[in-house]
């Protein structure tokens, strides 16, 4: 008879999208080990935005199902997770990060980002001179065309991925010290780009 | 640009602190006025932008991850079966593979240090796998799962789990896994030498059969006083200049015995209950 209350009680808070679980995850990760709906559905409304935002900034042909397929990976592997939520949100990183690894062997495609030699190579579109405030995604991916594929990773994994230097670090499987090197070259490269464009000063 | 942008450009990299740029990334307050466009342009990054609001997809995938949640999980050798039947190794690239199995299990938590994820300890093989070209599709996931029991402690279940699995496709390999499994019981001293090679494994750019090559090269003299590292980074060697070439000397299990045969064979070496990766642990 209570099992529908506990049910409910259970449910820790409504699923918001974006949103770290923060106290919630014990229990959402317990729930999620014994396949309940629920619990997975609180994962996805939380790490989906960002995963499928890092893949569609990878070049991903199709973020959302890869996003999905990520995520299931996790659940049939969840059993071997143990951690917390940060810890959490780097593994499901490194499972997109390998897939992607993957994804990109078996296609022999590059991503549909493009790596430019020079900082002026780009073309100089009218979009990119308006507003920055307006930048939408397809014009922020365009400005991040113009960093090697590794700076953009770095830079999508610390921003939208809102991981920390040592997350990022795992995620990419290197030294915290060469993501913090490549983090500071993106950061010269895109503020020499935006100058170039007369948009920086 | 002017040669006069070039040096604002060097200024502004020079004049960059580790602190401002912890900060446009975490979108906290920054110094230098130059990065205000960048923290513009970097606030687009929003996750928001990418969410489903219909909330179908969640749903979706809720029902689909409960069903298979938990199902990855090595289940012990009963599994086993399930493992064969979607074999696709590639035979030649096996030796390697091994190599790079052989690599975790003798150092397991030490490589798991160098570049340990969580819920996997095992990525730097993971990556190095990939490199070579073993894996597509099920192959990875199932090298996965035995990379799990590993983490477990279990090395030696794992490797007769991955012994069974080669066998199908490459007696070859599933011979070198038992030897393999066998130097790691008397060998567990060849950490700073894996170390090394998994460093030029992340950092070269050498691919499928040149990098399992050259893998297999270097991982043959691991354990045995150094040698095997001498040729790395020349990608146009050839293997098997060291005296044990992963099936050259053993014909074991030569197909027709599938994987009971190894599977016996790996029994025989596999009652210890040390687990290599612990006994490493530094």
């Amino acid at each position: 008879m209570s099992i529908g209350i506990r049910v409910k009680v259970s449910y820790p808070i409504t699923p918001r999208y974006g949103q770290p679980m923060g106290h919630a995850f014990e229990e959402v990760l317990a729930s999620a080990k014994k396949g309940e709906e629920w619990a997975w559905s609180q994962i996805y409304h939380s790490v989906s935005g960002q995963l499928v935002g890092y893949l569609t900034l990878k070049g991903s042909p199709e973020p959302e199902d890869q996003a999905s397929e990520t995520l299931l990976q996790v659940a049939r592997n969840i059993s071997s997770f143990d951690g917390d939520e940060d810890s959490f949100r780097s593994w499901v990183f490194v499972i997109a990060h390998r897939r992607m690894i993957d994804s990109r062997r078996r296609t022999g495609r590059r991503p549909t980002t493009v790596e430019l030699e020079s900082e002026h190579q780009g073309e100089v579109g009218d979009v990119e001179q308006e507003a920055l405030a307006t930048l939408s995604t397809e014009e922020v991916t365009r400005l991040l065309e113009i960093l090697t594929d590794e700076q953009r990773e770095v830079i999508v994994l610390r921003t939208l991925g809102d991981l920390s230097l040592e997350q990022t670090a795992e995620v990419m499987g290197k030294r915290v010290g060469s993501i913090k090197a490549m983090q500071r070259r993106a950061i010269s490269r895109l503020r020499k780009h935006l100058d170039a464009l007369g948009v920086s000063r | 640009m002017s040669g006069s942008d070039d040096y604002s450009d060097e200024m502004f990299t020079m004049r960059l602190s580790d602190e401002d740029v912890e900060a446009v990334l975490s979108g906290r307050a920054f110094d230098d006025p130059d990065l205000a466009e960048i923290a513009r342009v970097l606030s687009a990054l929003d996750p928001q932008r990418f969410v489903d609001e219909t909330g179908e997809r969640a749903a979706v995938f809720a029902r689909r991850a409960a069903a298979v949640a938990g199902t990855g999980e090595p289940t012990k050798l009963a599994a086993t079966a399930r493992y064969r039947r979607g074999l696709s190794l590639t035979p030649r690239l096996a030796p390697a593979a091994v190599a790079a199995i052989f690599l975790f299990a003798t150092t397991g938590v030490a490589v798991a240090s160098d570049s340990s994820v969580p819920g996997n300890a095992l990525y730097g093989i993971d990556r190095a796998l990939e490199r070579i070209g073993i894996g597509n599709g099920g192959d990875v996931e199932r090298i996965e799962e035995a990379s799990v029991l590993t983490e477990q402690g279990d090395a030696v279940e794992a490797l007769e789990l991955l012994a069974e699995t080669f066998d199908l496709e490459s007696s070859q390999a599933a011979d070198a896994l038992l030897r393999a499994s066998q130097r790691i019981r008397e060998n567990a001293a060849a950490n700073a030498e894996v170390a090394d090679m998994l460093d030029w494994m992340a950092n070269t750019d050498l691919r499928s059969r040149e990098f399992g090559q050259n893998v297999a090269e270097q991982a043959q003299g691991l354990g045995k006083g150094g040698q095997g590292n001498e040729n790395r980074g020349q990608s146009g060697e050839a293997p098997g200049q060291n005296k044990e070439t992963p099936g050259q000397t053993n014909d074991q299990g030569q197909g027709s015995q599938g994987g009971q045969g190894q599977g016996q064979g790996n029994q025989g070496q596999g009652g210890s209950g040390t687990s290599p990766g612990q006994s490493n642990k530094p």
